[in-house]
């Protein structure tokens, strides 16, 4: 049993991948070398799909693409007030590298949600898009009133949700994953063959996608409820 | 696992801001300017349509108007021709009428001249038979009673002469 926790703290370790010689040297991880790969292969991608687009007779490549990001763009916009709809690429880019993070894991590669910093930093950045976006809509001063809606009683949990909202954000796509890798690593220390293909489908393909849809759901809801 | 290293963090959000602008740029960019320019292009397509169909119409209701004044035209000419062939028909017949009045005119004037000329016959004979007469008397006396006697033989003999 004390194996098995040892195994797992070490899979779960973040290894530097190498270190830039600056000062006294900085220590880049592995998340932020695979993510720099996700970025390369979706620069590559979108601008080999979105090339030589047309407006008349357009090709199978760019209807889908098309297709693709105007389902994209429903799916985020649907839930939320015509106000906020300039928020979707910034929603719609973070659900796209979620995706592409959760779903990593099939090909073997260890998934940037995986480490708690790359959920952190999206937590932080999705509840300063939302008090920007609450900003922008009701000015500074409407903002600061804001916390004291709808009595001056909830200040205090107004506050405390600048916390709670992105914490709840960050922790719970970082749970799924985390779970996923481990539910994953046991059942391949238990059965090596077969059944964690199956299962994979689930953690990888299927939790992945729920989880990175969650995530940006929620943000939206938020940003929603920020420009209300 | 949770330990946490303020480089790897900012390097994370840096990498999150450039997946964002990628994808803002590249992706939603493109596609939301091609959708948007398309519906401009099917918006002016709609625009120049209609700019066709009210040409056509206006210029059909000029043929049409083209065509009430040709109808129009075409009333007036045959309703003028009419009148000038029925003027030319009225002059023509009465010329006829009156070549025809002058025609008997000339039929009459002839026949009284032959009448004249029969007339002027008629007296040549009276007046032979005077002559006839007279010679006759010639060689006798006139008494009253002779002289009526060659009356009423004079009278006699003109009324079988006529």
């Amino acid at each position: 049993m004390n194996s098995l926790a040892e195994e797992l703290q070490k899979e779960l370790e973040i290894p530097t991948a190498f270190t830039i010689p600056v000062g006294g040297g900085i220590a880049v991880n592995q998340t932020v070398v695979i993510t720099w790969g996700i970025i390369a292969f979706l620069f590559a991608l979108i601008l080999i799909l979105t090339r030589g687009f047309v407006t008349q007779n357009p090709t199978k490549r760019q209807v889908a693409v098309e297709a693709f990001v105007t389902w994209i763009e429903n799916l985020l916009g649907g839930n939320m007030d015509e106000k906020s709809h300039r928020y979707i690429p910034y929603l719609g880019s973070v659900l796209i590298f979620l995706a592409i993070s959760n779903i990593i894991g099939i090909f073997d590669i260890a998934p940037p949600t995986k480490d708690l910093r790359t959920t952190v930093a999206l937590a932080l950045m999705s509840i300063v898009l939302v008090q920007i976006a609450g900003i922008r809509e009701h000015h500074v001063g409407g903002w600061l009133k804001g916390f004291a809606k709808p009595i001056a009683v909830m200040t205090p949990m107004n506050i405390l949700e600048l916390i709670i909202k992105p914490l709840s954000l960050c922790m719970r796509l970082f749970g799924n994953v985390f779970a996923a890798f481990v539910i994953m690593e046991l059942v391949k220390m238990v059965i090596p063959v077969g059944i964690p293909a199956a299962l994979s489908l689930y953690f990888d393909l299927f939790d992945g996608l729920l989880q990175a849809y969650v995530f940006v759901f929620l943000t939206s809801l938020y940003i929603n409820e920020a420009v209300e | 696992m949770l330990s946490f290293d303020p480089v790897n963090f900012i390097f994370m959000i840096i990498n999150v801001l450039i997946i964002f602008f990628i994808a803002k740029k590249f992706l939603f960019g493109r596609v939301d300017d091609i959708i948007k320019k398309r519906e401009e292009e099917i918006a002016d397509s709609y625009k120049a349509a209609d700019k066709v169909t009210e040409e056509a119409l206006t210029s059909r209701k000029e043929y049409e108007d083209k065509l009430q004044s040709v109808e129009k035209e075409k009333a007036e000419i045959i309703s003028d021709a009419a009148k000038k062939a029925d003027a030319e028909s009225s002059r023509i017949i009465g010329r006829a009428n009156e070549e025809a009045d002058k025609i008997i005119k000339a039929a009459n004037d002839d026949a009284d001249n032959i009448r004249k000329a029969a007339e002027i016959v008629h007296d040549k004979e009276v007046e032979r038979v005077v002559f006839d007469v007279a010679a006759h008397l010639a060689g006798t006396t006139m008494t009253e009673e002779a002289n009526s006697e060659l009356y009423d033989k004079f009278l006699k003999q003109a009324s079988h002469n006529e």
